[in-house]
C-alpha cells in the first residue's frame, strides 16, 4: 500500500483537517435529515468535493461551508430521488429503544426545514443565527421551525 | 424514555435523544488516521468533465410500438477531443449530462491508463457513475410499462469516500450496488437476493464485482454485470422492447468483447447468444454485437463451420481487430477495439434490422 503524498498536497490541509475531524459528525447530521447512512455519506462526500472545488471562496470557514452543503445536499437528494416517499429509513440498530425509533421516524416525517433546524440545533449545536444562514431564513423562522417540529413530534408520539 | 415522559422532554433530553439517533449512522469510512488507509486525494482539475454533445435515444423498432428506451442512450462521445496520453489532465472523464440529468455517468478507464494514479481516479469517478432510470424517464411505469419507480445502479468503492480517499491496494472498486424501488419493493428485493445480491439497507443491494446477475420481477428483467473495466446494465419488459445500457470502460482491446451485449435468441438478457436471425443474419450465431458512436458494428460471428466469415473481415478490420479469431467450442471470438482512442459508448437495442448493415 502506498501513499501518494503528491496528491494529498493538492488538497487544502484545512479541508483535510475538517474531513478528518468532522466527517462522522456531518454524516450523522445528514442521517438525521435522510434516515439513511448510505445517502448521508453520499451527500457528505459530495459536500467535501464541492468545498475543494470552491476552496478560494470557502477557505475562511470550510467546516461551515461543508455543513451548509450537507444540508442543501440532503435537500437535493430528497428532491432528486423522492426519498421521502420511496425510501424507508435504515433499520434501527438491534436493541434500539422503541421510543427512539418512533422519534427518529417522526423526525423524518417532518418538513425538511423543520427537520434541518432541529438537527442543526440538537445535533450540531448551532446557534439560531447560523442555522438561519444555512437555511436561508431569519432566526425567528428557525425558532418557529423548531417549535413546530418538536410540537409535531410530540403529537405523533402521543396521539 | 417513554412516550409519557416524552411530552415533557426538556431541551437537554431531546438533545440526548437526537444524538443517540444520530449515532445510529455508522460511517463506512474510518476517519481516525490510525484506522484508515493512507488518504490520497483526487485533484478535481484532473477530472475532465465533459458534456456529451449528442443525446442518443434509440427507438425500439420492433413491430409496432415505438418506445423510447432508455438509458445510456443519452450518451454520445465528443470524438473530436479524445483523451491524449500525455495530457494527464484530460485523462479522466466524468460525464454529467445537462438538463439536470446529473446522475448519469460514464467512466472511461481506457483514458486513465496513462494517469499517474488511475485507481483513485476510477474510484472517484465510479463513485459518481450512477444511472438513474427515473431521472431519464419521468415515469418509468408509463414509459417502460414497469411497476418500478426507479432503478439506480451505482458502482463505487466500498471503502472510499468519493474522490477523497482510496485504498491503493485495490485495483478497482469492488462492488456494484443496485437500488431498485417499486410499489412492492419486497419483490424486487427478493429477486435481487436470489441473484446473489446482499441487502445493505435503504433499498440497496450489493454484490462483488466480476459478477453477473439477472432478476425478474413483475415482468421486469434487469441484468447488471460488472467486470474489470465495465459496468453493464440491461433491462427489458416482457412485452416491451429491450433496453441495453452499457457503460463501457474498456480496459484493453481484449476486454472489449466483454463489454458487448450477449443476447439470447428468444430472450435477450445478458446471457446466451442471439440467434443470427434476430440480427437479420443467416450465417450462424452472433456472439456479440457492439455499437460504437456511429452505429452498430458486428463484432463476432460464428459461422456454421465455426470460423469468422471472410467477407466480414473488412468490417471487422474497420472496427479495429486486434487479434486472430479464437475458437472455443462453437464460439469464435475476435477481439476488437471499440472506437477511437479506446473511448466508446456502447449502447443500443436489439432489433431485427440491426444486422442489415452487415453483409453476411
Amino acid at each position: 500500500m502506498t501513499t501518494r503524498s503528491a496528491n494529498v498536497t493538492q488538497w487544502p490541509p484545512e479541508l483535510l483537517a475538517v474531513y478528518r475531524s468532522e466527517y462522522d459528525g456531518f454524516v450523522r447530521l445528514a442521517y438525521l435529515l435522510l434516515g439513511s447512512t448510505h445517502l448521508a455519506e453520499e451527500v457528505v462526500q459530495e459536500a467535501f468535493l464541492g468545498a475543494q472545488s470552491a476552496w478560494e471562496r470557502v477557505r475562511t470557514s470550510p467546516g461551515g461551508y461543508v455543513r451548509s452543503a450537507v444540508v442543501n445536499g440532503a435537500k437535493g437528494a430528497l428532491r432528486r430521488q423522492g426519498v421521502e416517499e420511496r425510501h424507508r429509513p435504515d433499520p434501527p440498530p438491534p436493541g434500539a429503544p422503541e421510543e427512539l425509533v418512533d422519534l427518529r421516524d417522526s423526525l423524518l416525517r417532518l418538513p425538511l426545514a423543520q427537520r434541518s433546524a432541529i438537527a442543526l440545533r440538537y445535533w450540531a449545536d448551532l446557534p439560531d443565527d447560523e442555522t438561519a444562514e444555512i437555511l436561508g431564513c431569519r432566526p425567528a423562522t428557525v425558532r418557529s421551525h423548531i417549535a413546530r417540529g418538536v410540537a409535531q413530534m410530540r403529537r405523533e408520539m402521543n396521539p | 424514555m417513554t412516550n409519557d415522559t416524552f411530552t415533557e422532554l426538556s431541551d437537554d433530553q431531546l438533545r440526548r435523544a437526537i444524538r443517540e439517533i444520530a449515532g445510529w449512522a455508522e460511517p463506512s469510512v474510518a476517519t481516525d488516521p490510525s484506522e484508515r488507509p493512507p488518504i490520497a486525494l483526487v485533484p478535481l482539475d484532473r477530472v475532465e468533465r465533459r458534456r456529451w454533445s449528442q443525446p442518443v435515444v434509440r427507438v425500439a423498432a420492433a413491430a409496432a410500438a415505438v418506445v423510447i428506451v432508455v438509458a445510456a442512450a443519452v450518451f454520445a462521445i465528443d470524438r473530436s477531443d479524445p483523451p491524449v496520453a500525455d495530457e494527464p489532465a484530460r485523462q479522466g472523464v466524468i460525464d454529467r449530462l445537462p438538463d439536470g440529468l446529473t446522475n448519469l455517468g460514464v467512466v472511461d478507464l481506457e483514458a486513465l491508463r496513462a494517469v499517474e494514479s488511475p485507481t483513485e481516479e476510477v474510484t472517484s469517478m465510479l463513485g459518481m457513475a450512477e444511472l438513474d432510470v427515473a431521472a431519464l424517464l419521468p415515469d418509468p411505469s408509463d414509459e417502460l410499462g414497469l411497476d418500478v419507480d426507479s432503478v439506480t445502479v451505482v458502482a463505487r468503492s466500498s471503502n472510499a469516500p468519493l474522490g477523497l480517499a482510496y485504498d491503493p491496494s485495490l485495483p478497482v472498486p469492488q462492488h456494484v450496488r443496485i437500488l431498485a424501488t417499486s410499489e412492492d419493493p419486497s419483490m424486487v428485493g427478493a429477486a435481487l437476493e436470489e441473484a446473489g445480491f446482499e441487502a445493505i439497507g435503504d433499498g440497496h443491494y450489493q454484490r462483488a464485482l466480476w459478477a453477473e446477475a439477472t432478476f425478474d420481477s413483475r415482468g421486469f428483467q434487469m441484468a447488471a454485470r460488472v467486470e474489470p473495466g465495465y459496468l453493464t446494465v440491461a433491462w427489458r419488459t416482457v412485452e416491451g422492447p429491450e433496453g441495453v445500457d452499457l457503460l463501457p470502460m474498456p480496459a484493453g482491446p481484449s476486454a472489449a468483447l466483454a463489454a458487448v451485449l450477449e443476447a439470447g435468441s428468444d430472450d435477450y438478457v445478458l446471457s446466451g447468444r442471439v440467434d443470427a436471425s434476430v440480427a437479420g443474419l443467416d450465417c450462424g450465431a452472433v456472439e456479440a454485437v457492439a455499437f460504437g458512436p456511429e452505429g452498430p458494428r458486428l463484432i463476432v460471428v460464428t459461422g456454421a463451420d465455426g470460423t469468422v466469415r471472410n467477407d466480414l473481415e473488412p468490417e471487422l478490420n474497420g472496427f479495429g481487430v486486434t487479434g486472430p479469431p479464437r475458437r472455443d467450442g462453437d464460439i469464435t471470438t475476435v477481439d476488437i477495439e471499440l472506437g477511437p482512442a479506446g473511448v466508446s459508448v456502447v449502447r443500443g437495442l436489439f432489433t431485427p434490422d440491426w444486422g442489415s448493415s452487415v453483409d453476411c
